[in-house]
């Protein structure tokens, strides 16, 4: 592997990392306290080159960002070799790397919604990584902190705003502006655009590439995106249980896996045009429009009320409410998923909330199998509430810490006084973990969420919200916060629950690719209205509305183009 | 003008707040069995003309509105009423009693706040370490301690080297302002350290706990990978983020500390608004309480309204 990339790439490389090894806990080797997160792994990084490190969470790719800044825990044992432009900066731990910080080698943070100070600017915090790496400061330092933030696209004069007045996508730009302000030659990329939506996501990663190709930047991408890598790296490297596992071009990796492991990264990543190929989806597989619908939303509006100015205090006038939805149809057929895809702040987690009674209605109509329940109190409200279940984006959130599985399935049957007996309930409970795939039941029945995996837990929230045998399961992001491969588990199975459960799904997305694959049909959601909608494949294959073709453009697709070498 | 906006509604807030308290002071008082009048008369052969009479001249024969607005409008002239145990007008006792508490209570609670801060933070940025370790432990022990235990052991350990009782020496005789300050001095050092004892304690606990909880963010992190010297981080980073949850809980205790500093002045002797108020409950002086729980509503609703400014000043995101 060296070898072969030595002689196409004749220049030395900017970053080697040699048999790196981290492990945590016990110093003894024999203890079974002692756990290796990071085996023997290598690879080198060129000027100017845009480096992948793929892996799912756990498999140690932000450990091996984390070593090459001396960011990890005390308690971590670190052996191998890291050089930077030929010299090893491992060798006396963190007191060798600490001073390469930010000068030569910067870090752009996994989520960068925290990875500001609240309380100071941005530009302060922008000048500070200057100021401790004694770069200029005072009006020079003001001057150039103006011309970062022009670099990444945004206007100097913000340099003044806080970090909670920037949107998602300006505030990873602006990470980026600061990682580049002591001109560094690596910069390492964690999950850089993980949290963000599509089309923004498509911004930040134009502006990395556009970055490394001017500054002569070696870029390590940290992410579990094969999509991201396969539009924006030149090479990749993938990560098992902290071992490298395969590593070569991209174009190589994706279209001639040689390790089981990326074959079965490459299948698991969604590909509606293998659906369509099949020709699964021509046809509803439902007769939807024979049946009266589970749901029928027809005029929806919900409106936040704005705080009001001064002004409009002491004249008690009230600011107009800002509609989020607006005059939104919408339906959804027994049997049926309907997927409701748009950017953040388009409304469609607001219509989910509106539809589960947890956000009042401002205008407009829900019907549940026909029953106006706009407006219900109560106990009606209650007894609508049994069939309409809702699951949440974040598995790590939603369930209480503090209670076993079989707690949480069981509660909401104690809710509804379902069952007569515990013997009653538990047979229940049995059946909904059945349902979700949690087999042998006996296993999962006593643990703790901490005892899960990612999707476990996602399984277990289903299990909770399918124990009521609800008409309608209302899905909310259910899958952005897990593995790739982890996804099309969970997504398959809420197809199953459709299909054989008789229960009906409408789920919200940003990744129109998500929807195209699983959902029956999509509504494309944009500033509070539905632009299009229609047959999930006919939507992803021939959109119509402007806006469905720029967030079909956005998404990274999995396949880097065309080998050049024939095979 | 958005800030302005903010500055407009928490002063409403204030204002709506204290007009409830006097309010409930108002009712609590007339729901109480029996009145100014019931107590005058219980001599015997009380007739009922000159119960009528009384009432006429008390203005208790007036329905309970016209009352309320009696109340409001001399209460906005000034007039608490008059004090049954001393017959001195309410707002001069309190006013004396509220000048005698404010320097050692104030001086407590800062040196308190200050401590607190700094044992809290050297706590916490040598977490689980010895000096975390004997910090932390010294805190939990001193909050313990029940504040009238520490303030006697306080009398009885240090009475013959410092004055343990009252404010002033009542036979100095001096024309010398300097001698005057330094015997007040001497006799606040108890008291203060007895209150600053109980409540260093618990800022240095809520500053220990804030503190980690903000050294454990992502933007602590971003600072350490950008070369950022620690102490810096902690400082410039840390402790102005970890400030909001302290200075919200600061300003509630400190509420309390005005009336809780009676256990104090009563160990002392310390003619404050605390044993002001503790010998009007003796008394059964009902004036006298009423104006004082008036007072306590306005300095709390006050304090509270001082920690959303600061709040306003710390905080850039309640700025927007």
């Amino acid at each position: 592997m060296t070898a072969e990339q030595s002689s196409a790439l004749p220049r030395e490389p900017l970053l080697r990392v040699e048999n790196l090894n981290v492990t945590y806990g016990s110093h003894d080797p024999a203890s079974r306290a002692r756990i290796q997160v990071l085996h023997d792994v290598s690879f080198d990084l060129m000027p100017g080159e845009r480096l992948g490190l793929i892996g799912e969470s756990g498999s140690g790719k932000t450990t091996i960002a984390s070593a090459c800044m001396g960011l990890l825990a005390p308690s971590a044992e670190v052996s191998g070799r890291i050089f930077l432009e030929g010299r090893d900066i491992l060798e006396k731990g963190e007191a060798s790397i600490a001073p390469h910080r930010w000068k030569d080698i910067a870090m752009v943070f996994q989520g960068a919604m925290n990875a500001f100070n609240p309380v100071r600017s941005i530009g302060w915090q922008i000048a500070e990584a200057m100021e401790v790496q004694d770069m200029p400061r005072g009006r020079f330092g003001v001057q150039r902190v103006g011309e970062l933030l022009e670099l990444v696209g945004i206007p100097a004069a913000q340099a003044a705003s806080y970090a909670h007045e920037f949107s998602g996508g300006m505030r990873q730009r602006a990470m980026i502006a600061m990682a580049l302000a002591c001109s560094p030659k690596v910069l390492l990329a964690d999950e850089p655009t993980t949290a963000l939506d599509v089309m923004v996501q498509r911004q930040v990663l134009d502006l990395l590439v556009d970055l490394s190709r001017k500054l002569e930047l070696g870029v390590i991408l940290v992410t579990h995106d094969l999509g991201v890598v396969a539009e924006t790296c030149t090479r990749a490297v993938v990560m098992l249980q902290g071992r490298n596992v395969e590593s070569g071009t991209t174009k190589e990796l994706f279209h001639r896996p040689r390790h089981a492991y990326t074959a079965q990264l490459l299948k698991a990543s969604p590909g509606y045009e293998a659906r369509a190929r099949e020709g699964a989806g021509d046809e509803p597989p439902v007769a939807a429009a024979s049946r009266a619908p589970v749901l029928a939303v027809e005029g929806l509006i919900v409106s936040y009320p704005q705080r009001p100015s001064l002004r409009q205090i002491l004249t008690g006038s009230r600011p107009e409410p800002r509609p989020v939805v607006n005059a939104l149809d919408l339906s959804v057929a027994p049997g049926e998923i309907v997927a409701l895809v748009g950017r953040s702040g388009c409304g469609k987690t607001s219509t989910l909330q509106s539809v589960m009674r947890m956000q009042p209605a401002s205008g407009g109509r829900i019907l549940f199998e026909g029953q106006d329940i706009t407006a219900l109190q109560g106990r009606a409200l209650r007894r609508v509430r049994r069939d309409i279940q809702m699951i949440y984006q974040d598995p790590y959130e939603s369930l209480d810490s503090r209670f076993r599985v079989v707690d949480t399935v069981m509660e909401p049957l104690h809710i509804h006084r379902i069952g007569h007996n515990r013997a009653e309930r538990m047979a229940l409970v049995r059946e909904a973990l059945e349902r979700v795939g949690l087999t042998p039941v006996d296993d999962f029945l006593r643990r703790f969420p901490h005892e899960l995996s990612g999707g476990q837990r996602q399984r277990v929230a289903i299990a909770a919200g399918v124990v009521l045998a609800p008409k309608l399961i209302l899905a909310d992001e259910p899958t952005s916060m897990l593995d790739v491969s982890i996804r099309s588990g969970i997504l398959d199975l809420l197809v199953g629950l459709c299909r054989d459960g008789g229960m009906s799904v409408l789920m919200i997305t940003h990744d129109l690719s998500i929807a195209a694959s699983y959902a029956d049909r999509i509504a494309v959601m944009h500033e509070g209205r539905i632009i299009e909608e229609g047959p999930a494949l006919r939507v992803a294959l021939e959109p119509q509305a402007e806006h469905t073709r720029d967030l079909l453009a956005a998404i990274p697709r999995v396949d880097p183009g065309p080998v050049v070498i024939a095979h | 003008m958005l800030s302005l906006a903010y500055l407009a509604r928490r002063l409403f807030a204030a204002a709506v707040t204290i007009l409830v308290a006097v309010s409930l002071n108002f009712v609590l008082f007339r729901v109480l069995p029996g009145n100014a009048v019931t107590h005058i008369a219980r001599i015997p052969n009380a007739s009922v003309e000159m119960r009528r009479a009384l009432e006429a001249k008390f203005g208790l024969d007036k329905p309970i509105w016209e009352q309320f607005l009696i109340y409001l409008r001399e209460m906005a002239h000034g007039n608490l009423g008059i004090s049954y145990a001393n017959r001195q007008p309410v707002l001069d006792n309190l006013l004396e009693a509220f000048a005698n508490t404010i320097p050692m209570v104030a001086t407590g609670v800062v040196l308190a706040l200050g401590l607190g801060l700094v044992v809290g933070t050297i706590a916490a940025s040598r977490r689980n370490g010895p000096a975390d370790h004997l910090l932390t432990g010294s805190a939990v022990l001193a909050y313990a301690f029940p504040t009238q235990f520490l303030g006697l052991m306080m009398v009885i350990l240090f009475s013959g080297l410092l004055p343990a009782a009252g404010m002033a020496d009542p036979f100095l005789i001096s024309d010398s302002w300097w001698e005057v300050a330094q015997d007040r001095i001497l006799h606040m050092i108890l008291p203060v350290t007895t209150l600053v004892l109980t409540l260093y304690a618990e800022n240095a606990l809520i500053t220990r706990s804030s503190m980690l909880e903000t050294l454990g963010e992502d933007y602590i992190l971003t600072a350490r990978a950008k070369g950022v010297p620690r102490r810096r981080i902690i400082l410039r980073h840390a402790l102005r983020n970890a400030l909001l949850p302290i200075v919200t809980m600061s300003a509630l205790s400190l509420g309390s500390i005005v009336s809780g500093a009676i256990l104090v002045e009563v160990i002392f002797s310390w003619p404050g608004i605390g044993r002001t108020l503790y010998e009007a409950v003796l008394n059964r002086d009902y004036p006298m309480l009423q104006g004082g729980f008036l007072a306590i509503t306005v300095v709390v609703t006050m304090l509270n309204l001082t920690a959303d400014l600061l709040h306003f000043v710390l905080d850039p995101r309640v700025r927007a």
